[in-house]
């Protein structure tokens, strides 16, 4: 198989790394909980990069 | 940079993810092979 002129040797990916697409998948879901706990600290709450202003929360906490 | 201020945490990971997994599709698919078949190509030459 060729994709830009190059030769391509398709390899089975997921069969042989999907341990670490979980572990991808892990480390997503704990960074966001991470975010959204680190978003709402005193330091970031009245950020104007916060998400809450676009929702049209605008009050200062 | 932003990589310590929270808002911009997942945006950093998506596409740390997305390079490596192109790294990794690119090495497996195309270099390995490559240099795999050189390695056999060469061994002929010399052994046959």
């Amino acid at each position: 198989m060729k994709f830009l002129g190059v030769k391509v040797y398709r390899f089975p990916l997921v069969k042989y790394y999907w341990p670490f697409f979980v572990g991808f998948g892990l480390t997503f879901y704990g960074v966001a909980k991470i975010q959204n706990a680190m978003m709402d600290t005193a330091e970031f709450i009245n950020d104007p990069r916060h998400p809450r202003f676009k929702k049209g929360d605008l009050e200062k906490k | 940079m932003p990589q310590l201020i929270p808002f911009f945490f997942l945006n950093q990971l998506f596409y740390g993810y997305l390079a490596l997994f192109a790294l990794l599709v690119l090495v497996s698919w195309v270099i390995l092979p490559y240099l795999l078949q050189l390695q056999i190509v060469r061994l002929l030459i010399t052994k046959l």
